[in-house]
């Protein structure tokens, strides 16, 4: 008996609490683990019986080891992954003849069928030849145990992160993502440290919810939130808050393996309710067994605003005798001596220790980062520790366990208008004379001083996972997990002194804080059944359930006015707000089966459905039901392949897929709520909150996509694929009309939007020689998204921004557009006419249409990447990534020449004759209120060059006693190529996880060298 | 056997969650708030009543401030073209006057949705009050609660339609068609008929006064004169039914005074500036000129003597009121020294005001002193924008006058239009 059974067997009772629900979840979660316990005891049970398997895997180019090649012993539970020397070690191997399989992202597989012999030590070194298509590369897809990929008929990018992060010295797992899987678009809401990303897959097909795809590690669903930070206490400057942080970035990228992402819902069936805007698994390293392997890595760099001073604007007044006097915050600051933005460091050390003996395998790691910005209310401190424990009690059962916990302390800087960068845009020495011209006369010191926007976060990640072979023919897997992220975030402004205390309103000080915290349980069971139905033709069966509930609370708290400097808390204040409280609770149930057929594997066909029920559906609506398709075809491995052996294409597979899976309705979106508020006499009373939609359903994604893999001459490889979604039952809010007795709006199931577009990764082995190897890898991907419908919802458009219009993209910028304008002789605009609808004159602006200047989604994004080897030793790596197609709303440079901070200050309100009119005419105050502002809507195309390093591996006679050691010097963000007229295209305050794309005073991503030390003992 | 144990298990524990409703449960839980599923029950008949005067008291006191503006009795003292829009009688159908709520500043004072809000949840109650039984209601009490709260909520609902009607051009109820006040009021006395049964029967006479004043005002609007004035003479001398306050709490806030003195979004319009009772101040209109300017160009706030604090109630009905009614119905029947009395017994509400003196006026003149009598004793108590569309007075400005504040000149707006939230989404109304 399993203990954890008792726990359940109470379930029912009535005096269920929250604390007795939460100690549930817990149990639950860690059901694997409480397994575990026993383990050793059946460890310590099985006789040795077999034999002992090991060996070394190296790179046949190199002879250098290869880590973290997974080997199996087929049709066993019985395996192991490489050390970083290659080494590995599988204890009670049943003896007799046994095939192992060594795969690894980047080679070919490979088997060797050895022989077994009981209480004997087998040595089996195997070589890794490197494959550019990886068609027996093994990948997590929802069933139990991973597939083949040519088995399965949908694009799966894979990302090999311990390759990518030693090239690009990536500082967290968004930068990491970037640019290494086509049609995965990653944003950054600000450079600043500790900004979290958004990533948005294939494009945008959401309008009401997200855009962003669901995330697990390690087989747990874990939280994906952007766009956190503290919440400011109104009032005083109106709350200068930071809402950059992003949760995903709380796993440092050192403690993963490998990435996968799935794209959509042609490959996301499996997952549901929330997948139609793809996923990403996450795994974490693994122990290879064997005597224990250390390994030390210490990284240290510097962090700077690259040529600021260059990229910054200079602003323009006119002092009292009329001349133009320029001012440049930047080189102001660094004639003073004192540098606006300094340059900031890196570091980080981490250690881990892998190994394992008999049934028992590790991996243990520990990392400490610390990271100052650019800023000093800007920094990083991050303690992550991980550990991961794989125990093989039978051959028939495997047992993994993952655990990862980090503490992370971040100093995020400001937002918004109280900002050292605020300030250098929009001030001028003649404006805001106290404070050295610094916009609002906040000079830096007293942003960078007063405002500090502060999160602590604590995070637990944890699962366990059994596989059980129990006989041939049949394997299942239970795993449970939990993630927990709690976090304090305090958005302070500190007490002021004089001068600031004259320049401030209410300089006493104010403090919010938020108390947050989300726990995520992940439950899931699969089975598969595998039948020879023929000598040629095997079926397998899946089936399988998963449960996934997650739990927010989150109170906020907060006062005004300090008594004095020093004093920094709640209850140091005078005057306490009313606290909030929040909790959320949802639940999504799902059960799937799935029928896969392959034929003489080569040629698969798999079909499968899956019902899911989630807490925010409405209660009118029961179960919903995605069904999918796909085939996939190695076509070079059939008889009648024309190029057989001819080495022009050794390898081609032909894949299509057809699937559908939902992204579910907000929570509670679909109750019919109420809200406490106070009644008469200070009693309890209630008011109608939303009106909710008890029909509501999930958005569904219906997509198809088509592709094949290839490589010519085993130098090329092409992986194409054309996809095409319609995403139908949109989620939109429509308004209430009052006289049914509520504001608001209800969100109702109406539009559609659809997506289209290919992917294309190719990967040529340029140059390969005894001493020189040079990769060249490319990707490109278009995507186009446009609304079908909107379900007669009406789209009028009055005023300049972004909106929804059936027939143009999500969220797409509409302006008036000056398309002429004559000059009076100041050179200022006068007459100006504005572009009519299409096959009209221009007419006068006031009765202009608005009109759809662009998307702010990138139509076309890609990367290019080079790798030079040399000698083995040395290898050189550059990496130029872009996207274009999309718009940006440049709110800085509106503000600027719009004067709306009181006084022009762009050198076109001086110098006008020297811009075009049609721009001069959108440079005076009241354009922005006639809704005339298409200048400002300006194109982000952008290429960078990202990523630069160069590795060199130490001979081991460098350092007596090592294993193995590198040094890398990387760089980050070198330089980039723009039309954009802002300071970076890439930031927006948006991020693309919204529809928001406008970039206002947001610091760029930073630049970065880097150099980082490895060595293995 | 113990090669089975584990995914023996494994099943088993998969059968005890498919069991456990705690972990799979799909109902969605919000401390925060309440569904309608759960509110709805005869053991909430209290909770939801104090719901329904919550929501009435916030949304009188927005619109006492909102047709304040409109009509005459404020200005708008904050640099804003949609508050200008209220003074300057030139409102646009999609602002916010018709979506707005109760939350927020309300810096332009909301009126559509509050006021449905409003009538909306107080017909709901009324309609599941009356589905339940006294017992289910109050099983252990001896007093007819359930009639006392249907004589409340229906009390609430009416002059929830009597604002409507009275600041509303025209308006809806539950999706119906687009309806005229006069069945707006209608629809009120309905609500009041409903309630004086109900407060008689509950022996409740603070409802009861109020739902009978509510009638008279409804029947008053309907000119039916001689029925309001056999309702408003029920009232008692004493009677004054104020709109419940809380100093922190902003929804029950003295919204006057948040608008006004608190956050300097509006200011007493100079009509109601110094205004006399024969040498003297008049003691209804007293204000005070706070030296202080508001945002928009020479604008200086003044505020109303009668409310000096965010806790001072705003009078819902009162008996002067009735009186006036009553007055009002007399000279229309041509007994001008009963409506002499009548409005004598209004002043006589407080101390030291003159007799009206009715000696040698017409009977145009003494319904004119009426109006007047209406203006001073019920300002900024939500009356005044009704009076001057039934009365039809004379616009002040006139329209076409130029609007110094905020540019422009004033309209011809003496309502509030139907709001475009409505016109749009309510399927039983044309655009």
């Amino acid at each position: 008996m399993i203990p954890t059974l008792s726990l359940f067997a109470r379930c029912r009772s009535p005096w269920a609490t929250r604390a007795r629900r939460t100690a549930l979840l817990f149990a639950a979660s860690v059901f694997p683990a409480l397994s575990l316990s026993a383990a050793p005891a059946l460890v310590r049970q099985q006789p040795t019986q077999g034999g002992t398997l090991v060996g070394r895997v190296t790179d046949a180019r190199t002879a250098q080891g290869v880590q973290s090649v997974t080997i199996e012993v087929e049709g066993t539970r019985l395996g192991a992954i490489t050390d970083t020397e290659g080494r590995y070690r599988i204890v009670n191997v049943p003896a007799g003849s046994r095939t192992l399989v060594a795969r690894r992202l980047g080679f070919s597989a490979v088997r060797r069928t050895i022989t077994v012999n009981a209480g004997q030590e087998s040595t089996v070194d195997l070589a890794l030849e490197p494959s550019v298509v990886a068609l027996d590369q093994v990948v997590v897809t929802g069933t139990a145990g991973a597939e083949q990929r040519r088995s399965i008929g949908n694009a799966v990018a894979s990302i090999d992160a311990s390759d990518a992060l030693q090239k690009s010295a990536a500082p967290d797992i968004g930068t990491l993502l970037n640019a290494r899987a086509p049609g995965v678009v990653i944003s950054q809401p600000s450079g600043r440290l500790g900004a979290g990303p958004s990533i948005q897959i294939r494009g945008r097909s959401s309008i009401g919810l997200g855009n962003s795809p669901i995330i697990y590690i390690d087989g747990v669903r874990v939280t994906n939130s952007t766009g956190t930070g503290p919440s400011a206490v109104p009032g005083g400057l109106a709350g200068q808050n930071s809402s950059i942080a992003g949760r995903l970035n709380d796993i440092i990228p050192e403690d993963i393996e490998s990435i996968e992402v799935i794209k959509g819902p042609a490959a996301s069936t499996l997952y549901g309710s929330e997948a139609s805007a793809g996923v990403i698994q996450i795994l974490t390293k693994r122990g290879g067994g064997g005597s224990p392997q250390f390994a030390l890595q210490l990284q240290g760099g510097s962090i700077f605003f690259r040529d600021a001073e260059g990229r910054m604007p200079t602003n323009y007044m006119r002092n009292t005798s009329g001349t133009v006097v320029p001012w440049n915050a930047i080189t102001q600051e660094k004639d003073r001596g004192d540098p606006l933005f300094e340059t900031g460091y890196t570091s980080l050390v981490n250690a881990s220790v892998s190994g394992g003996q008999n049934a028992v395998r590790y991996y243990v790691s520990a990392a400490y980062e610390s990271d100052q910005g650019v800023e000093p209310n800007n920094a990083l401190r991050q303690l992550s520790l991980h550990g991961n424990i794989d125990v093989t009690p039978t051959p028939t059962v495997d047992i993994a366990t993952s655990l990862n916990y980090v503490s992370l302390r971040n100093h995020l800087g400001v937002d918004n208008g109280a900002s050292a960068m605020f300030g250098a845009l929009f001030g001028h020495a003649l404006a805001f004379p106290n404070g050295r011209g610094f916009g609002l006369n906040f000079a830096p010191e007293v942003t960078q001083q007063l405002w500090d926007n502060y999160q602590a976060v604590s995070r637990f990640t944890a699962s366990s996972r059994i596989e059980h072979t129990p006989v041939s023919w049949f394997r299942h897997r239970l795993m449970g997990g939990v993630d927990y992220a709690g976090d304090d975030s305090r958005a302070l402004e500190r007490f002021a002194l004089a001068p600031w205390n004259t320049i401030i309103p209410n300089a006493t000080g104010r403090i919010g804080q938020t108390l947050r915290s989300t726990t995520g349980l992940t439950l899931d069971y699969t089975g598969t059944g595998t039948f020879n139905l023929t000598p040629t033709l095997v079926s397998a069966t899946s089936v399988g359930g998963n449960l996934f509930r997650n739990e927010q609370n989150a109170s906020f708290l907060g006062g005004i006015g300090f008594p004095g400097t020093g004093i920094e808390t709640v209850s140091g204040t005078a005057q306490s707000i009313t606290p909030s409280q929040q909790d959320v609770l949802t639940t999504t149930i799902g059960a799937f089966a799935q029928q896969k057929f392959s034929w003489r594997d080569r040629l698969f066909v798999t079909g499968a459905l899956r019902v899911d029920n989630n807490s925010a559906f409405g209660e009118d609506l029961k179960w919903v039901t995605y069904p999918k398709f796909d085939f996939s075809w190695v076509l070079s491995e059939e008889s009648f392949w024309p190029w057989k052996g001819s080495g022009v294409l050794p390898s081609f597979r032909l894949r299509g897929a057809y699937g559908q899976s939902g992204r579910a309705p907000q929570v509670f979106s679909a109750l019919r709520l109420y809200n406490p508020v106070q009644g008469p006499g200070g009693t309890n009373a209630v008011t109608p909150g939303s009106i909710g939609n008890p029909d509501l359903k999930p958005e569904r994604g219906k997509e198809i996509e088509v592709g094949f893999e290839a490589s010519l001459y085993d130098r090329l490889s092409v992986d194409f694929t054309y996809f095409n979604k319609k995403t139908e039952d949109l989620i939109l809010n429509q308004p209430v009309a009052p006289s049914v007795g509520f504001g608001g709006s209800r969100p109702v199931n109406l539009g559609r939007v659809d997506n289209h577009g290919i992917e294309l990764l190719a990967n040529f082995q340029a140059l390969t020689r005894a001493n020189w190897d040079w990769d060249i890898s490319a990707s490109i991907a278009t995507n186009k998204d446009e609304i079908k419908d909107l379900g007669g919802l009406p789209s009028v458009i009055t005023t300049f921004g972004q909106n929804h219009r059936v027939g143009h993209a999500i969220g797409a910028f509409y302006s008036k557009v000056v398309v002429s304008a004559d000059r009076d002789t100041a050179g200022r605009a006068i007459n100006v006419l504005c572009a009519d609808t299409a096959g009209r004159p221009p007419i006068a602006c006031a009765q202009a249409p608005l009109i759809d200047v662009g998307t702010p989604t990138p139509t076309l994004s890609g990367t290019v990447s080079n790798t030079l080897t040399l000698w083995k030793n040395l290898r050189l790596y550059a990496l130029v990534d872009f996207k274009r197609g999309h718009r940006i709303f440049n709110a800085t440079e509106l503000i600027r020449c719009m004067s709306q901070v009181g006084v022009p200050l762009c050198d076109i309100n001086y110098n006008p004759r020297n811009y075009p009119v049609t721009q001069v005419a959108q440079s005076v105050p009241s354009a922005l209120p006639q809704s005339i502002a298409d200048h400002y809507v300006q194109d982000a195309s952008f290429a960078k060059l990202r990523e630069v390093s160069a590795t060199y591996t130490l001979p081991r006679r460098f350092i007596p006693g090592t294993s193995g050691a590198s040094v890398t010097l990387a760089a980050r963000e070198l330089h980039t190529w723009s039309d954009y007229g802002g300071i970076d295209p890439e930031v927006s305050s948006g991020g693309t996880g919204i529809i928001t794309s406008q970039e206002q005073a947001i610091l760029p991503p930073l630049s970065r060298i880097i150099l980082t030390f490895n060595v293995r003992f | 056997m113990r090669k089975l144990s584990i995914g023996t298990a494994g099943l088993a524990l998969t059968l005890a969650l498919g069991a456990c409703d705690e972990i799979t449960t799909l109902q969605q839980e919000n401390p925060g708030q309440l569904s309608a599923t759960t509110l709805f029950v005869p053991g909430n008949a209290q909770l939801l009543v104090n719901g329904v005067i919550a929501d009435f008291e916030c949304a009188f006191a927005r619109y006492v401030v909102g047709s304040g503006l409109l009509a005459d009795e404020l200005i708008t003292a904050i640099a804003n073209t949609d508050n200008y829009d209220y003074e300057r009688r030139t409102i646009q159908t999609n602002r916010a006057y018709g979506t707005g709520g109760c939350g927020g500043t309300n810096q332009q004072p909301s009126i559509y949705t509050t006021l449905s809000t409003a009538r909306g949840v107080a017909d709901t109650t009324l309609a599941r009050l009356e589905e339940w039984t006294d017992a289910e209601v109050n099983p252990n009490a001896t007093t007819p609660l359930r009639q006392r709260l249907i004589g409340q909520t229906a009390t609430y609902a009416g002059f929830s339609l009597i604002l409507l009607g009275e600041g509303m051009c025209s308006a809806a109820i539950n999706l119906g068609p687009e309806i005229q006040p006069a069945e707006l009021f209608n629809e009120a006395k309905l609500r009041f008929d409903k309630a004086i049964t109900a407060a008689t029967t509950a022996n409740d006479a603070a409802t009861l006064n109020l739902a009978l004043v509510g009638r008279a005002r409804a029947l008053q609007n309907l000119n039916q004169l001689a029925a309001a004035a056999v309702d408003a003479a029920r009232v008692p001398a004493t009677f004054i039914a104020n709109m419940t306050t809380d100093a922190v709490n902003a929804r029950r806030q003295n919204f006057v005074f948040v608008h006004t003195q608190q956050n300097r979004h509006s200011s007493v319009d100079p009509s109601f500036r110094n205004v006399l009772l024969g040498t003297t101040p008049d003691p209804r209109v007293l204000t005070t000129n706070r030296n202080v300017p508001g945002t928009a160009p020479n604008t200086i706030i003044w505020t109303a003597d009668k409310y000096p604090a965010l806790t001072t109630g705003i009078p819902i009905a009162k008996y002067a009121e009735a009186q006036l009614i009553i007055a009002e119905a007399r000279v229309a029947a041509g007994d001008l020294t009963g409506a002499a009395a009548a409005i004598n017994a209004a002043r006589n509400t407080r101390p030291g005001m003159p007799a009206y003196d009715v000696t040698g006026k017409t009977a145009a003149q003494v319904r004119a002193d009426i109006i007047e009598e209406r203006r001073r004793e019920l300002f900024l108590e939500g009356h005044r924008l009704g009076d001057i569309r039934r009365y039809q007075l004379p616009l002040n400005p006139a329209p076409g006058t130029p609007y110094a504040t905020g540019g422009g000149t004033y309209g011809t707006q003496n309502c509030f239009p139907l709001p475009d939230v409505e016109r749009i989404n309510n399927p039983n109304i044309g655009s």
